[in-house]
């Protein structure tokens, strides 16, 4: 939660007045000082906007230009000339988190910057469904994230409901994780151990987040049972076909080819008095 | 078996029928769902995408050249066994793919041999099913060509599923048990023998004779240009849309639009083909005109919903020359020499198949767009159905349907020695 701004104001009053006291190097008084407003902690989403400030203070060397980076990355659009600097996020989210920092650049004097983290919990957002493949081949299911500060990893596998974490004893496990990214492989898939819901968990000091993975592993012998199974229809189908059609003509025997058989139409024309005209004189 | 003077125009026929309806279905229907295959096999093999494509191409390229060879066999042996080979054929090509370590090894067993077994299958049941039928002939090939459509609805998402549940060895296994119903339809194929058979001969004597026989290969260069231009929208209309700043999913489902525009198609033509007397050549030239004008018209039309008009129009007019089509041939060169006749027709067209597309592909890069490509395609359909025009008795106004055309049987006197022995085809 950020705390309203009047008791910090008159701490870091407090602070600077007390420093100020404190005897220090002849050049300490010719440091510029910013002040900045606390760090922002963002919890529910929808969040209120936030504003984070900078105001340089106690300087006298000349500025040319500041802005604001996030991570190390300049912000586009924040470069001004001011010692008082505003960054205003609108409608917060996970992604929105990080070190922001506000740079001062001087004429001829090293730059200075402060501080300021905007923190909030994990958001998963990548990840497979659900990941078949064949048993011997490799899996791999992966999970990303947004969020500062940077999470802690842990995958699970639930075991009869209850996620368990996983226990490399086969060896055949292989865990990847950097910042907002992790990666689980499994090589040489058995089908006897391995599927099931693969459960990712991204935890920070706010808070944290899981989504599940569901790996399926294919038996060579699968499809062989359909196979046999569409082998017999066919066999049956071909021998109802053929049993039938014997046993309704059973008097046909196919080398008879009788000329003068009977003609199974009355309907008489010249074409047929050709055929068998020449029919007649082989 | 006693000789038949008529087909018989029913009975057994409607079976054939249905055997025809499941044969186009897993032929063609499984050809054009291989693509869902497609993308497994690229990632599979690490192969470019133009390499994968040629496993398809091997296979509708077998088919088409090989239907001679189906077509001499089952002059020779009847339909019913050439059919059932074919179907082992074809499922024993799917089953070796599942093993398959390199591409090569499915450009031989997709491509070669399940290719050679679907050249088995399809034009022995077409034209068995001619066979069978005289006053219905093109109501029931219309019927039994819609399996072609209905399968491809089902088969592209059952693949899917197959290939998520399965993997793509597994999936191709089940592919191959699938292919290896058309030996059950292979056994529908009651052979019949009628009265026209015992005088045109064997397959050698048949092809000669059809070989010189001048309407029949009027209508093979007919057929040829028709095959031409036929295919294009089916295979540029998507692209053609996208140029044409669509977004992918509406342009797919025009396609779909006119998937189910085409059975419709071949249902009502064939119908019509039976109830309007005359020679069914007119009708062919009716629907080819009707489509070349729809194609040439595609360029013209930006309005969406005068796309969506033409495209419903183009897939019922398309869809209705495919029965026809198949029902003049008989009308011909009669039912005695329909196995032989329908197979050199199919080899000779698939040439214009082949041709078609890379030609309009080609007119697209040169030009720009894909009018010159539609145009182009408009007038290879014209220009097929203007040589349909030279067909005989072509302006009659009543003609014998199922009887052979007197040209022939006088060329049959003529030219062909009439075999001694071994009569009658079983």
């Amino acid at each position: 939660m950020s705390g309203s701004s009047l008791p910090s104001a008159l701490a870091l009053s407090l602070l600077l007045v007390s420093g100020s006291l404190l005897p220090g190097p002849g050049a300490a008084q010719n440091e510029p000082r910013i002040v900045t407003s606390e760090e922002v902690i963002i919890r529910e989403s929808p969040a209120p906007s936030v504003t984070l400030q900078c105001n340089l203070t106690s300087n006298s060397h000349t500025l040319t230009y500041s802005y604001w980076t996030k991570n190390g990355v300049e912000l586009t659009a924040t470069r001004k000339n001011a010692s008082n600097m505003e960054y205003r996020i609108n409608k917060p989210r996970a992604e929105d988190s990080g070190e922001y920092h506000c740079v001062y650049h001087f004429l001829s004097a090293p730059k200075a910057n402060a501080t300021i983290e905007v923190k909030a919990a994990p958001d998963i957002t990548g990840h497979k469904r659900s990941e078949n493949k064949n048993e011997g081949q490799d899996a791999m299911m992966y999970c990303k994230s947004v969020g500062y500060p940077y999470p802690e990893w842990i995958w699970r596998k639930k075991e009869n409901g209850m996620p368990m974490e996983i226990v490399n004893t086969s060896g055949r496990f292989i865990i990847i994780n950097r910042e907002n990214y992790t990666e689980l492989s499994i090589t040489n898939l058995q089908i006897t151990e391995d599927p099931g819901e693969y459960e990712c968990n991204a935890t920070n000091s706010i808070g944290s987040a899981s989504v599940v993975t569901i790996l399926r592993v294919r038996s060579h012998l699968a499809p062989l049972w359909p196979f046999l199974g569409i082998l017999a229809e066919i066999i049956i189908l071909v021998v109802i076909i053929v049993v039938y059609e014997k046993r309704k003509r059973p008097d046909e025997v196919p080398d008879d080819d009788e000329p003068a058989g009977p003609m199974k139409t009355n309907s008489t024309n010249n074409h047929k008095d050709k055929n068998l005209r020449q029919r007649n004189t082989n | 078996m006693a000789l038949r003077a008529e087909p018989p125009d029913g009975g057994w026929g409607w079976m054939v029928v249905l055997s025809a309806f499941f044969q186009s279905a897993l032929v063609f229907g499984v050809l054009r769902s291989f693509g869902v295959f497609f993308v497994e096999f690229v990632a599979a093999f690490e192969e470019p995408a133009a390499r994968v494509s040629w496993i398809a191409s091997i296979g509708i390229a077998v088919q088409q050249f090989g239907s001679p060879v189906g077509s001499a066999l089952s002059t020779e042996f009847g339909p019913r066994p050439v059919v059932m080979a074919g179907g082992i054929l074809a499922a024993l090509g799917m089953l070796l793919a599942a093993f398959a370590t390199s591409l090569t090894h499915l450009y031989l067993s997709i491509g070669l041999l399940s290719g050679s077994g679907w050249a088995l299958t399809f034009t022995p049941t077409l034209a068995c099913l001619s066979r069978y039928f005289s006053r219905r002939r093109s109501l029931a090939t219309g019927l039994a060509l819609t399996g072609v459509g209905l399968s491809s609805f089902a088969f592209a998402p059952l693949f899917q599923w197959l290939l998520s549940q399965y993997a793509w060895r597994g999936a191709l296994l089940l592919v191959s048990a699938l292919s290896l119903h058309l030996v059950a339809c292979g056994a529908l194929l009651r052979p019949l023998s009628l009265a026209e058979d015992p005088v045109v001969g064997g397959p050698g004597a048949q092809l000669a004779n059809l070989l010189h026989h001048g309407p029949f290969l009027r209508y093979t260069v007919a057929l040829t240009l028709i095959n031409t231009g036929y295919f294009i929208p089916y295979v540029h209309l998507v692209a053609h849309l996208r140029d044409l700043d669509w977004d992918p999913l509406p342009a797919a489902f025009l396609l779909s639009v006119a998937a189910i525009s085409d059975p419709v198609g071949r249902v009502a033509s064939g119908w019509l083909g039976d109830a309007v007397p005359g020679p069914v050549a007119r009708l062919l030239m009716l629907w080819t005109t009707l489509t070349g004008v729809i194609l040439a018209l595609y360029p013209g039309a930006q309005a969406p919903t005068a796309l969506v008009a033409l495209t419903v129009a183009y897939g019922f007019t398309s869809g209705a020359l495919t029965p026809v089509a198949f029902s003049v041939l008989p009308e011909l060169v009669g039912t005695g020499k329909i196995y032989c006749g329908l197979g050199l027709v199919q080899m000779v067209e698939s040439i214009g198949g082949l041709l078609g597309a890379p030609l309009s592909g080609y007119l697209r890069d040169v030009t720009g767009t894909y009018t010159a490509s539609f145009v182009v395609a408009g007038a290879f359909l014209l220009a097929g159905s203007g040589v349909l025009i030279t067909l005989p008795h072509f302006f009659c106004l009543s003609a014998p349907t199922s009887k052979p055309q007197d040209p022939v049987t006088e060329a049959l006197d003529t030219k062909v020695p009439l075999p001694r022995e071994g009569l009658g085809e079983d």
